[in-house]
């Protein structure tokens, strides 16, 4: 397919950013009216423009489509295409984007910076999700940071530098080390080119032989070094305990639209990255790191369920709850069947709206009260019914209740995880518990109870704006609950052949170790 | 009981017991809708006794029957609550049969039905009685044929707590004098249509649910077998079953008259399906449902006596001497709080599960991520690495003599260096 649809979605945004930059002058109302509509009508095209895709998206083909291919600088190449991994990732990103620009129209500051931020983000979010060469991947993943540092420093709340240097050293660490396997990549493979092309890194075996490296026996060889630098930059973003702290320091910190990108698309490329190299380039190493990797997830379940149960700042809370949730995503991804990959993908998609959509319910009642402490509201729902049934649903939805999208996601990876190790998947599925009590637990001292509280008295229930930001969550939250074939069949032809080759990989690496052993 | 024993063993041994608790919680309850609330738990205790003990179809049977006497009761004490403005407090009703007579007939219905009044030993092709009493009787007697006597007396004993605190909410709503603010007693007033009607729907299942569903959830195999779907088949002789055989050879010898009828209707029937074939699988060996039938008649007995004696106590103490629940909870104050407070259940999860969750929670926030993560991790990036920057920094002073130092020391160890290793060649 000999089409440009996928740059003019990623650069869409980016271009209107151009614009914003070098033509919108001033400050004044007008000024910040015309920089939010521009946006707004942006992110709405680029959505539009994305359903081309999907629509012309042919799920059963396993490779990818839609490839863009250009020379860029140094012999390097600019190469695009989404396959059935991919796919969703692009859309979520999408999807959310219009959402967070509306939900952003009451800041007045900077809005014309503001704007360009969040148009930049999106660019390069797409960037990443639909990148088929290395070394644009890492340019994109890592230029992700920049406009995210600075929303979160520049619009953010009291300890804004705290918390945008945490998460900039955080992530930007772990990112050197996938620097450094990319280059050692390179050098093997001979190309920088992920997929759709002749020599492809999809493609290469990766050295998989033991070796000895400083008196240290190196099972699964090359490819386990690989692995861990690459789950060194994914583990934190997605993040994984005992790497999540900068989290929820950052969602604190964060503006609620700043929130809401980062929970629901941001956090997504640590999952997307775990799909897109580590289990399909380096099947031996991930083999051989799973346990610990499961193990890791499990922890993280239970321990951040915990943590969250005591918290006092809404966004906090639902911080940790997130760290939780990807735990889900990382158990499924590392399960390595079908089952687990499906869900790992649907629980990041559902997770997507779901964490947005808490976000947003708490960004709704800061905006009137300018706090996020969950002791200073209680009886909401007096006041707020409109704002109480939503929220309700969200928390539902938090919690894994059947009908919402976020059941299928955990129940498909905890289906996949018992059939892995059955000790993980008890203490994983104890964090099913743990999260209903923290989730309810919010909400009744939230929305629930009488309203005691004076300065709550005059509270206003949704604007027009506000229900017209949660209404397409609302819909696709109770859509995939019910019917969640619509990204099960998008992703399960990819999936299954990702899980063919990883098992097919597996295998001939122990047959090329029982030749050896034999020979020897 | 099927496939694994020691879990159905398990769950009578746990839910017997959940049956007299509850029950017991009942009895001391002011709250109106608390009371009901109770009496279903202590209901979905039979329940599970009985999927316990291996006749499923006896427990859904149950659950078919309180579905209707129990949704007839909460909707009934909707009623009540309505007409008394929000009261809840049934200390403060009292005489509200000529108020509200509807509600008040309704739920005598559905008190009759939960607390098993029926005709014990009569039988027309099915027992006679409301529906409770032909559910929860199955239940007791299908306990006892499975030989869990600790099941047995649990229930039986349940039962008479049941009827004790069913006709303790009737006496002390409906019956004796308006107790509370006048005010409320003056207005009260019987319920719209609207709420009327589901309450005459349901007492016609809470009556009729018992008798019309015997058969398919408590017949013989033939029947259950038919209506679940499972196979069955006829059998000459019941295996392993000669003692009881003695001891109903004898019962239906007393009653010759309906022999004839009864050889037919005793035929035996047995399961003889796989897993999987029908709604429900039994094993062929699982004859409990069989055994159930033929049980002593003490035993059928039983449950009927322990309604009329709750019923007798809750008379004497709510109608005839009204001071008497006063002085009893006077004299055995800790037991009464005890019960009132439903065996300090939410406090003790409170100290066993809630306080220790937050505690972990607690030590994980600001001990884990606090202290070890963050202090580890914040303590290289802000403790550690500006160390080294401020070294480096001192090193470029600015000063002349700094600089040739360095150099000086750079000459001596490139001298050294190339001296060592011979570096000439």
């Amino acid at each position: 397919m000999d089409t440009q649809l996928l740059s003019i979605i990623t650069f869409l945004p980016a271009f209107a950013a151009l614009i914003l930059a070098v033509f919108l002058r001033g400050d004044d109302e007008a000024a910040q009216r015309n920089a939010k509509w521009l946006a707004m009508i942006t992110t709405s095209v680029t959505f539009i423009v994305s359903l081309f895709v999907l629509f012309e998206f042919d799920p059963n083909d396993t490779g990818f489509q839609f490839v863009v291919e250009a020379e860029w600088l140094l012999g390097l190449k600019y190469r695009m295409g989404v396959d059935g991994i991919s796919i969703l990732f692009v859309m979520l990103t999408t999807f959310m984007m219009p959402l967070v620009i509306l939900a952003s129209w009451n800041v007045t500051a900077r809005v014309k910076e503001y704007m360009i931020a969040f148009l930049v983000l999106e660019t390069l979010m797409l960037g990443v999700f639909m990148a088929l060469d290395l070394i644009l991947f890492y340019l994109f993943f890592e230029a992700g940071l920049i406009p995210m540092f600075l929303i979160i420093g520049i619009w953010g709340g009291a300890n804004r530098i705290y918390a945008s240097f945490k998460f900039f050293l955080y992530t930007f660490l772990g990112s050197v080390l996938m620097l450094v396997a990319m280059v050692a990549m390179f050098s093997e493979a001979g190309t920088t080119c992920i997929g759709a092309c002749d020599i492809s890194l999809l493609n290469h075996n990766f050295a998989s032989e033991d070796f000895e490296v400083l008196g240290l026996h190196i099972v699964g060889g090359m490819q386990t070094l690989l692995f861990l630098a690459f789950f060194a930059s994914f583990a934190v973003k997605m993040p994984m305990w005992p790497v999540h702290t900068w989290l929820p320091d950052a969602h604190v910190q964060a503006p609620t639209a700043g929130s809401v990108v980062l929970a629901a698309i941001l956090l997504k490329m640590g999952g997307y990255g775990f799909l897109r190299f580590s289990i399909p380039m380096f099947p031996v190493g991930s083999d051989v790191l799973a346990p610990l990797v499961l193990w890791m997830s499990a922890i993280a379940i239970v321990y951040t369920s915990l943590v969250a149960l005591v918290q006092e700042d809404m966004k906090k809370l639902i911080a940790y709850s997130s760290v939780a949730h990807m735990g889900f995503v990382t158990m499924g991804i590392f399960a390595a069947n079908q089952q687990g990959i499906d869900g790992a993908i649907f629980q990041m998609i559902s997770h997507g709206f779901i964490s947005g959509a808490l976000f947003l319910c708490v960004g709704v009642i800061y905006d009137r009260m300018h706090t996020r402490e969950i002791d200073a509201y209680g009886g909401l729902v007096n006041r707020m019914p409109a704002y109480a049934l939503i929220f309700m649903l969200f928390t539902m939805a938090n919690v894994g209740l059947p009908g919402t999208s976020g059941f299928v996601g955990e129940f498909l990876t905890l289906m996949a995880i018992f059939q892995v190790d059955t000790w993980i998947a008890a203490v994983a599925t104890s964090g099913v518990i743990f999260s209903a009590a923290y989730a309810l637990w919010l909400y009744r001292r939230v929305v629930l109870g009488d309203l005691i509280k004076e300065s709550l008295r005059s509270i206003t229930d949704m604007t027009a704006r506000e229900r017209w930001t949660f209404a397409p969550l609302v819909v696709m939250t109770l859509l995939l609950g019910v019917y969640p074939a619509l990204v099960l069949d998008m992703i399960g032809p990819s999936v299954a052949a990702l899980v063919e080759n990883y098992e097919v990989a597996l295998e001939a690496a122990d047959r090329a170790l029982q030749t050896a052993d034999a020979s020897n | 009981m099927e496939i694994a024993p020691s879990a159905t063993g398990f769950v009578v041994l746990l839910r017997a017991p959940t049956a007299l608790l509850a029950a017991t919680v009942g009895l001391v309850q002011n709250d109106i809708k608390r009371v009901i609330a109770y009496s279903t738990c202590s209901q979905l205790g039979y329940m599970f006794v009985a999927a316990g003990v291996g006749v499923y179809s006896v427990a859904m049977f149950h659950l078919l029957t309180h579905a209707f006497f129990k949704a007839m009761l909460f909707l009934g004490a909707g009623s009540v609550i309505h007409g008394m403005h929000h009261e809840q407090d049934m200390r403060n009703y009292g005489g509200l049969r000529h108020k509200l007579p509807y509600t008040f007939w309704a739920m005598m219905i559905g008190t009759l039905a939960i607390t098993g009044v029926g005709i014990p030993l009569l039988y027309l092709g099915f027992p006679v009685g409301f529906a409770g009493f032909v559910s929860k009787d199955a239940i007791i007697e299908s306990a006892f044929a499975a030989g869990q006597g600790y099941a047995f007396w649990l229930l039986v004993v349940s039962a008479l707590f049941t009827s004790f605190y069913s006709w303790r909410l009737m006496f002390l709503t409906f019956y004796g004098k308006p107790r509370g603010n006048k005010h409320t007693h003056e207005h009260a007033h019987e319920s719209p249509t609207t709420m009327l009607a589901p309450l005459a729907i349901l007492a016609v299942g809470a009556i009729f649910a018992g008798m019309v569903f015997y058969k398919p959830f408590f017949g013989n195999a033939k029947y259950v077998g038919q209506y679940f779907g499972v196979p069955y088949e006829a059998q000459e002789h019941h295996a392993g079953e000669g003692e009881d055989h003695g001891t109903e050879a004898t019962e239906a010898a007393a009653s010759k008259p309906e022999g004839g009828e009864k050889a037919k209707e005793k035929q035996h029937y047995a399961f003889a399906g796989a897993p999987g074939q029908g709604a429900i699988y039994v094993a062929p060996e699982n004859t409990t449902l069989d055994d159930a039938h033929e049980v002593p008649v003490w035993v059928k007995l039983a449950p009927f006596f322990a309604m009329l004696l709750g019923f007798a106590t809750a008379w004497l103490f709510y109608i005839h001497n009204p001071a008497l629940p006063k002085r009893l909870a006077a004299n055995q104050q800790p037991l009464y709080q005890f019960l009132l407070n439903k065996w300090y259940f939410d406090e003790v999860y409170d100290v066993v599960f809630v306080q220790p969750a937050k505690a972990i929670g607690r030590f994980f926030w600001k001990r884990g991520d606090g202290s070890v993560i963050d202090g580890t991790l914040n303590g290289i990036a802000m403790g550690i690495i500006p160390f080294f920057t401020r070294l480096a920094g001192r090193a470029q002073s600015g000063y002349i003599f700094t600089y040739a130092f360095a150099m000086v020391i750079g000459i001596a160890v490139l001298v050294t260096w190339m001296t060592m290793t011979g570096g000439a060649q």
